[in-house]
């Protein structure tokens, strides 16, 4: 049982006495601390921001949150039972911020792999995660919740990939977080050096909390020369939380990456997924999926910024919304002068389930280079099509079953990339029954 | 159902408004002449506070962003660029306290 270290509220005070409870190393202790000087600089956003235009977050009572809660429930394996027969180079569990539960196979271990909680990262590993930390991928300059994120993070993963080593199998992570009118924290860094290549698979849960929670998760995926990363991360936060996050791949001289969200929970979500392509030759894919229902409001801003030659990007991010849900997404293709010979594609595509659903889509594109091979990008929000669901309803189905199998038609592109298939098969399962749920909510 | 106590009815006087969240769902409330309307606080456009609109003696507040009109007695939009209902709710005093039904 671990006791909160501050009883509710951010404050400098309750990073000092979070940093006694840890005995983290100076350095730490200072970035906390300058986050923390960032984060009270910075004024909290509101609609009147451009980024922030559609997102309300005045019913957010971060001084009533707890940034550090207890740790409830067992230390029992977070690894569901269908995943337990599948083939991981490693898995790592994390409830309430502490480790439960790390498996590296001994191979990889052997040939350099790191692949720890990000606590015992810093003492076994500081001066790589020194330099990486929130330096030149997510620095707390970022925003005022990844300045937040800098000063109260309480842990996260670590995968390191040394040189030219490939790993096939995926490394699976679950983070798993109370969120009853407290906060989690939690920060995903990935190195991966020249020539090496890694998939890792995250899952961020909480308990279902009917008062208000935060979660605030940081991802930095950094790619040096030739490496190849997949990346999943999956959200199905409790429905009272607010979900802030930053997803961003620094993509060096001819990597490849492939980024994919899929967001379920929350009661409000906004986040950033973006790709730096910095170095010539860079190729990265970005692919989102979001299911909202009753009030929830998931906002998203997406970034394709290529700043060096020859660099292909392709984004596809899918939403179903229905009930009173509330999307936003808002993506931006960037080419520097320096961007010669980029194609950046950008797709975003709607279904709305109710009348009362609705569906922003907001592309963007901004060129500073004229030799370019393309940029393009796309948008549609839409019903389910009444012609497809005759079609299927000639054939016998209830009109409830006709909707739920054509949103599953419409997701299952994204899910079916989901190389876990115990993950993939409660997403698929999961997002079924919420469509089942609403239309018979809404035919009743 | 449920019937919320939003505060005394000192707290938001004739020509005043005020946003309330009741679970986490933001209610405008305005007070025109003594009489108290309640709709939702967003505006269905561009999500602006309706609370920070104008209010008119026909019982209407005008978005202050873009200029949509909405009625107070209903939450229907009146004018474009807004269409849809921002939703109303019933208020009354009782005892000096002003209250809400919510769902």
């Amino acid at each position: 049982m671990t006791a909160p270290v501050a009883r509710r509220g951010f404050s400098e005070e309750a990073i000092h006495a979070l940093n006694e409870r840890r005995g983290e190393p100076a350095w730490m202790q200072e970035r906390r601390l300058d986050a923390w000087k960032i984060y009270e600089n910075l004024p909290m956003p509101t609609r009147l921001d451009e980024e922030w235009r559609r997102t309300d977050l005045r019913a957010l009572k971060l001084d009533d949150i707890a940034p550090f809660a207890e740790v409830s429930g067992s230390a029992a394996s977070l690894l569901p039972p269908s995943e337990r027969e599948e083939a991981f180079a490693g898995v790592l569990g994390l409830r309430g911020g502490e480790q439960v539960e790390h498996l590296l196979r001994d191979d990889l271990r052997g040939q350099g792999v790191i692949f720890t909680d990000l606590r015992s990262a810093i003492r076994e590993h500081g001066d790589l995660v020194r330099k990486h930390f929130m330096t030149r991928c997510v620095p707390p300059s970022d925003s005022k919740f990844a300045a937040l994120h800098g000063a109260f993070w309480q842990n996260g993963v670590f995968l390191y990939v040394p040189r030219g080593v490939a790993i096939t199998e995926p490394f699976r992570v679950i983070i798993s977080a109370a969120l009853h009118r407290s906060a989690s924290l939690t920060h995903t860094l990935v190195v991966l050096d020249e020539g090496a290549q890694a998939t890792l698979v995250e899952d961020a849960t909480s308990d279902e909390v009917t008062e208000q929670g935060m979660s605030s998760r940081v991802v930095e995926l950094i790619l040096e020369r030739a490496s190849v990363l997949h990346y999943v991360g999956t959200q199905r936060l409790g429905r009272a939380v607010y979900d802030f996050h930053t997803e961003r791949v620094l993509l060096g001289r001819d990597t490849t990456a492939t980024l994919q969200t899929i967001e379920l929970g929350s009661r409000l979500t906004k986040g950033r997924v973006e790709a730096i392509l910095g170095g010539d030759g860079a190729s990265v894919k970005l692919l989102g999926l979001y299911v909202a229902d009753g009030k929830q409001h998931m906002d998203r801003y997406t970034l394709q910024d290529h700043r060096a030659a020859s660099g292909t990007s392709d984004l596809l991010f899918k939403g179903v919304v229905t009930d009173e849900a509330r999307s936003v997404f808002s993506g931006l293709i960037r080419v520097t002068p320096e961007g010669k010979g980029t194609a950046a594609y950008q797709q975003n595509r709607n279904l709305l389930l109710s009348r009362t659903a609705r569906a922003d889509s907001i592309p963007n594109l901004e060129i500073g280079a004229n030799d370019i091979i393309g940029c393009s990008h796309g948008a549609t929000v839409g019903k389910v099509d009444e012609e497809q669901l005759f079609y299927l309803m000639c054939r016998g189905l209830s009109r409830i079953d006709a909707t739920r199998l054509i949103v599953e038609g419409f997701v299952d592109p994204l899910v079916a990339m989901v190389p876990v298939a115990g993950l993939r098969d409660a997403l698929r399962r999961e997002i079924s029954a919420r469509v089942g749920e609403a239309e018979t909510a809404r035919a009743s | 159902m449920a019937i919320v106590e939003v505060g005394p009815e000192s707290d938001i006087q004739p020509g005043q408004s005020a946003c309330v969240f009741v679970n986490d769902i933001p209610i405008a409330i305005f007070n025109l002449n003594g009489e108290y309307y309640a709709i939702g606080d967003t505006c269905t456009h561009e999500d602006f506070s309706l609370s920070e609109g104008e209010v008119f003696e026909d019982a209407t507040v005008e978005c202050a962003l873009h200029g949509s009109r909405f009625d107070l007695r209903t939450g229907e939009a009146l004018s474009l660029p807004a269409t849809g209902c921002a939703g109303s709710y019933e208020i009354w005093v009782e005892d000096g306290v002003i209250k809400l039904e919510v769902p």
